[in-house]
Parts: structure tokens; sequence; C-alpha cells
């Protein structure tokens, strides 16, 4: 399953923010991830969190809760910028043209909490 | 915290929150954006091959391999769980290819590709080729999340899944710029199965894809699938014109 791939790459992203303390010391832990899922993304979310509590472990974020935010479907006409959900229609019969979408489509990290060291 | 015996001395400790707004996908797009500027150089046009185990993803290169008879140059990698069955059947098919054996992975992603394009007997098969198809892992959902650089997406549906695999999983069919309903040589046997239930199904979720019958064993619809290559090839040559029309081999750091 995908959400696996999803998860190391969201590990990824954690190990590389442990530096990004604004002249603080290295985050001693990470407590809370958001992410981001868009309901037109092929992500899970319910697979997305087991692969979460699943792979977690192996990289030291056990004390990091997932938020898990879910983003609606937006489809936009590039022409007169009219929008519709998931429901449709994806075609703008006022245009002729087909909406795009412009949200809903992809899965972000959107907020990192982490515990740094006072000085 | 003290975190020996609760007694609150020791170091203090802030948290500190950052606001990213990253993908998850960011990696795999990076890779896949340095794939994508080799291939369009090369004029190369590259093509993302998806659909079910067995849709006739395999059958649909061979095809197409004898339809061109050698007048142009093609390559690939094939990616399945294991063995390199399908990457045999195309080199008889007189296609170079590369065999991608993820293990348990259920789809390829772009630094698969671009490790497989590094492989010296690709790298030459590239050399002067016109097309590059990536015969991705059967499968209809993951693989559609990873951009490989490629100029178009093609799913591959068989008769026998079903006329309404589109809405059933409208996020590889989104992603399609054309479906190939394949193995329609067996429609007549099939009543409750017509091209028009299939447009159908797919005019909900990607209202402007084109759905193209076609048959690898009869050959129907071959030719036309041809055309729609070589309007693709077109395309990608008018992005390269004035660069030379070769696989640019090169090497990373590290």
């Amino acid at each position: 399953m995908h959400e696996v791939s999803l998860v190391e790459s969201l590990l990824d992203q954690l190990d590389g923010l442990r530096d990004r303390t604004a002249g603080r010391p290295t985050a001693t832990a990470v407590c809370l991830v958001r992410v981001r899922v868009g309901a037109g993304s092929g992500v899970e979310p319910t697979l997305f969190r087991t692969a979460y509590e699943a792979c977690r472990g192996a990289r030291e974020y056990t004390a990091a809760k997932l938020e898990l935010v879910l983003e609606p479907e937006r489809w936009v006409c590039p022409l007169c910028q009219s929008s519709v959900g998931a429901e449709g229609p994806l075609d703008c019969a006022d245009c002729d043209a087909a909406r795009v979408l412009r949200a809903g489509a992809g899965i972000f990290l959107d907020r990192v909490e982490m515990e740094v060291p006072d000085v | 915290m003290c975190d020996v015996c609760g007694c609150g001395t020791g170091p203090k400790a802030t948290r500190l929150a950052v606001e990213l707004h990253s993908s998850l996908l960011a990696g795999n797009d990076e890779t896949a954006s340095h794939l994508r500027a080799h291939f369009e150089a090369a004029g190369l046009s590259t093509v993302n091959l998806m659909g079910s185990p067995g849709a006739g993803k395999t059958a649909l290169l061979e095809a197409t391999a004898r339809a061109l008879g050698g007048t142009r140059r093609l390559a690939a990698v094939s990616g399945d769980l294991a063995t390199e069955n399908d990457a045999q059947r195309l080199r008889r098919a007189g296609i170079p290819s590369l065999a991608i054996t993820t293990g348990t992975g259920c789809h390829l992603d772009a630094a698969m590709v671009h490790d497989a394009l590094h492989a010296p007997a690709l790298a030459v098969a590239l050399e002067g080729a016109a097309f590059f198809f990536v015969e991705n892992v059967g499968n209809l959902v993951c693989p559609a999340l990873f951009d490989l650089g490629q100029a178009a997406n093609v799913v591959v549906l068989s008769v026998t899944e079903g006329v309404d695999k589109p809405e059933k999983y409208p996020v590889m069919f989104r992603h399609a710029d054309l479906v190939v309903l394949s193995k329609a040589d067996l429609l007549p046997h099939l009543p409750e199965v017509s091209v028009a239930a299939v447009e159908a199904s797919l005019a909900k979720v990607a209202p402007r894809t084109r759905v193209l019958p076609l048959s690898a064993r009869t050959g129907e619809g071959v030719g036309e699938f041809v055309a729609w290559l070589d309007a693709l090839h077109a395309r990608t040559e008018a992005k390269s014109a004035g660069v030379p029309a070769r696989f640019v081999s090169h090497t990373h750091p590290g």
C-alpha cells in the first residue's frame, strides 16, 4: 500500500526538521504532526494512520501524535472560476471546459510541534 | 524534565511549532522533474502504462512493436513484484527492456525509474529512441500517485474487468490521458459489456478522456494507438526542437 511510502516520506521530513529550531538546540522530541489529506489524493486516512503507527517506532517518533485533517475536493473551471465539489459536474457547461482539481488532490505536512530544550 | 523519578527538576523545554504545508510527495516529484527534463531534452516520449494485473499492458506493447515494425526505436521498463517475465516478453518482441522488481512494493516511483535508467543496457537502448514505456506494477490504486516524469499516462482496462471501473477507481482514471479498452475481441461474448457503458462510467470522473477499444490479438485499434503515440511524439519533438535527439548520459554525486 502506498500509504507506507508516504509515511516514510513524512518521517524523512521530520528527520530534517529537528534542526530547524530558529537558533535553539536540536529538538529532543516531536510532539505533534498535522497532515492534510485530500479527499481526491488517493490516500486512505485510516490506512495512513495504520502505516504511521507501524513505522514511527523505528524512527523514534513514538511520542508524536498524528492529527489528520481531511480536505474536500474543489474543482474549478479555468475560464469562469466556478467551482464544484466531488459530486461534479466536472465539465463546466457554461464554458464547455473541463474543471481542474484545485484542492483536495494532495497530501501535505502542514504543522509540526517539537520540544526544544531551553538555553 | 527529569524522567527518572518525576521530581520536576532538570532542563526545561519549550514547545516550538513549525508551519510547513509541504507535500509528502515532494521528494518523488523532484526526481520526476529531473527525469522529465532529460526526457524532453532527448526528444524521448515517455508513457506511463498502468492497469490491473492481467489487463494486457505487456500485450499492448508487443502489439505496438509489431505494428511499428522497427520504424521507431522503443525501450521499456517493466514493474512487477517478482520475476523478469514481462521484460523478457518485451525483449522477444524487439523492445529493449529492463525489469524493475519491487519485492512487496505496489507501485513504481521516480527513484526506481531513475535507477533503471542508469543501467548500462537501458542507457544504450535509449540513445535515439522515440518512445520509452514504463509498464507500471499491475494495480489500479497506488501507481496513480507517483509522477515518473512521463509525458502521458495510459490506463489499460480489459473488457472483462467490469464497465464501472472508472467510477470505482476515480483517482487512477482521472490521471489517464488515454484509456485503452483491451481484449476488445471478447466483446461479442460479453453482452453486458459495451464501449458506451465504459465511456459513460469514465465520463463521470474524467469527462474529456478518450476510450480506445483495442485487441492485441486481432490488431483492432492498434493503428489508432500508434497514431496517438505519434501525435504525442510530435508534441515531444516540438518541445525539444533544436536539441540533438539523444539521451544524455550523466552521473550523480554520491
